[in-house]
């Protein structure tokens, strides 16, 4: 079994006729995540170019197609008020696909979702993904084959890169989560370890970080207790301080918080830390090695 | 974004919050009816004007001409002010710190409040601080003014003011989304009147369009010209100059050819741009006139396209040698048009950045050869 979404979820996509929505739409339906139907107000009753339902609103789609999960493909500056509608409507989890939602915005839908109870991915997420199950993300299905590793991550484009590298040594992913990029997201690393722990499915645990924030310490915590092994890589160690190089939330406010001090936190609560992504494949294979395919610590 | 001082007050003025009374000064003979004394100060964006002499008080109109000329040509820690305020002096009675900002390790709304102001907030004690986290959908509570209130030396009369100021304050912070709105020192008057001397404001950059004032004024530097056109550069001191798309794989490629004693001129971050073909080269532009040892491009498109890409790349090459590694849609025929045009093209990270580091020795030793 993967992780939080799988063929049996039902999601749906706000912005289903835009821009952004359409590619997602086209993708999903090829590629056979179940989608199930998408919100565009003022289109309600049509179907989209690949044959999905559309709705005018969350609470109709929900009420027609039981949908769990949803896509939000809407403009930064719309996001607050479709991830209100999509909790409201009793959606419980949601990806937060755009970048550049103002702080306060997020604020206000953060706390919303966590007293709702609702997972939100995300701003600025590149979504969820069980191969083989269900891709509520931007990665191309082709590249992404089924398997025990577990992936967990802040950047959508450096998760790319990890799964290429595991894939050249013939491993695949159970589920990967892309936790977003923005200073404020919501989902931490935490809840998602937790639920790799508990998955029969994925064996190790890649966990990647950048400089900024406290999640990855906050982490570190948890995998102190955990029996599978985490592998984690904090990018960025070579970046000048002070410089925004990258994701808006990657910028250092304490000592506590640069990619060379998490590494050693990380080190100390027992995760395998690696210095490059080339470094990945070695150590997970080692891991592999070790204990053949029932790995524990 | 980050607002110089008389922009702030602007704002607080507008959210009908009580500033000294005063303008932005662009000919002496404004100070001419001014009521004296009058406080001549230098808008730069950074801190600590006062101890570099960007902050005069005047007494009379002839003094205040001379400081205004002499502060619009004064540097502080390398900034000529954008502007001179002057304004009216405020009695001071009292001074507090106050502040609002984003929390984001809390996931809520920050009060800080101290009865220490006119100091910097970084240098007073924790103890004299009061810290309260707002929640964002409830916002600021009776309970939580009283609180912070409740051990502070004010008049009972005066806090009754400082209640509606604060939120006046809040208010303004929540309409307009502000990052952190921060007023040190919040002054009382003589009059027994709250007045906000000083106001430090950002704005959320998200929620900012370029005005055409800020469009028309000619980029300094690398990191501006590149936010100008909508991607973030940086620029450093060694020799790669590295072009990606996404934040994390960019610093995972640097992380990589540092690790082979690889160092890095440039890095841009192409984002969305990758779609335009016309944008991306004058990007690219850019960081060839940074004179780099080699331009390595490293991408990994899930939606966007390789030969756009390349196609860029192709029709900006200049006698810079380059390192290309595409992956997605289209990557073969762009690495065809990439090796036609005499760049190397790879569909491997790893093979990018090892080729990347030994064209780099090559261009050490063919120097070496030539000296």
């Amino acid at each position: 079994m993967a992780i939080l979404v799988d063929e049996k979820s039902r999601i749906i996509i706000q912005g289903l006729t835009g821009k952004v929505g359409r590619i997602f739409s086209e993708r999903m339906v090829q590629n056979k995540t179940p989608l199930v139907g998408g919100v565009t107000p003022g289109r309600g009753g049509s179907v989209d170019s690949y044959g999905v339902p559309v709705f005018d609103s969350v609470r109709e789609a929900e009420q027609a197609t039981q949908a769990d999960w949803s896509l939000v493909c809407v403009p930064a500056l719309a996001v607050r008020d479709a991830v209100i509608e999509a909790i409201d409507a009793g959606i419980t989890h949601i990806v937060v696909y755009a970048e550049g939602v103002p702080a306060h915005d997020a604020l206000a839908f953060l706390d919303y979702a966590s007293l709702k109870n609702v997972a939100i991915f995300g701003p600025n997420s590149a979504g969820v993904f069980s191969p083989g199950r269900a891709n509520v993300s931007d990665l191309d299905d082709r590249i992404v084959e089924s398997g025990d590793i577990g992936i967990v991550s802040k950047s959508g484009t450096l998760t790319y890169e990890v799964i290429e590298v595991l894939k050249q040594i013939g491993l695949g992913v159970s589920t990967v989560a892309c936790l977003g990029g923005d200073p404020l997201i919501g989902t931490e690393y935490v809840q998602l370890l937790k639920e790799f722990a508990e998955d029969e499915q994925t064996k190790i645990v890649v966990l990647l970080g950048e400089p900024g924030g406290d999640l990855e310490i906050k982490a570190a915590n948890y995998i102190r207790q955990m029996k599978k092994p985490v592998v984690a890589y904090i990018v960025g160690q070579n970046a000048p301080r002070g410089k925004k190089m990258g994701h808006a939330g990657a910028l250092v406010s304490s000592q506590e918080e640069t990619a060379e001090s998490k590494k050693e936190i990380l080190q100390n609560a027992g995760a395998y830390v690696v210095s490059t992504l080339t470094q990945i494949p070695n150590v997970v294979k080692s891991l592999q090695d070790r204990n053949g395919c029932a790995i524990t610590r | 974004m980050n607002l110089l001082e008389f922009e702030g007050k602007a704002l607080l003025r507008e959210s009908g919050i009580r500033v000294p009374p005063g303008q932005r000064v662009t000919s002496p003979d404004q100070l001419q009816t001014m009521h004296y004394p009058v406080v001549i100060k230098s808008q730069v964006p950074i801190g600590g004007r006062g101890k570099s002499g960007g902050i005069y008080v005047a007494d009379t109109v002839d003094d205040a001409k001379e400081a205004y000329e002499r502060i619009r040509k004064l540097r502080i820690k390398g900034y000529l002010p954008s502007a001179i305020l002057a304004e009216e002096a405020v009695q001071i009675r009292q001074e507090l710190y106050f502040s609002l900002s984003v929390d984001r390790r809390n996931k809520m709304e920050l009060l800080l409040f101290s009865e220490a102001g006119g100091m910097d907030i970084e240098k007073v004690d924790k103890d004299r601080i009061r810290a309260i986290n707002i929640d964002p959908i409830l916002g600021l509570q009776d309970y939580q003014l009283a609180q912070i209130l409740l051990h502070a030396t004010i008049e009972e009369k005066a806090k009754v003011g400082l209640k509606q100021v604060i939120r006046g304050l809040y208010g303004a912070f929540k309409a307009r989304k502000l990052e952190l709105l921060e007023i040190n020192p919040l002054v009382l008057d003589s009059a027994g009147e709250w007045v906000c001397v000083d106001a430090k404001i950002v704005v959320d950059d998200n929620l900012c369009h370029k005005n055409s004032q800020e469009a028309a004024k000619a980029p300094s530097s690398f990191e501006e010209a590149t936010h100008g056109l909508g991607v973030n550069g940086v620029e450093l001191e060694g020799d790669i100059a590295l072009i990606t798309s996404g934040a994390g794989a960019g610093l995972a490629t640097i992380d990589e050819l540092k690790s082979h004693g690889g160092t890095v001129r440039a890095f841009v971050d192409l984002g969305s741009l990758v779609y335009d073909k016309d944008k991306m080269m004058e990007v690219i532009e850019l960081v060839y006139d940074l004179k780099p040892k080699v331009v390595l491009f490293n991408f990994y498109f899930q939606v966007a396209r390789c030969d756009t890409l390349s196609e860029a790349i192709v029709n900006s090459l200049r006698d810079i040698p380059v390192v290309v590694r595409t992956r997605g849609k289209y990557e073969e025929e762009a690495r065809e048009m990439l090796v036609q045009h005499g760049c190397y093209a790879t569909s491997e990270f790893n093979d990018a950045v090892l080729k990347t580091i030994e064209m780099l020795s090559g261009e050490r030793t063919a120097h070496g050869n030539l000296g």
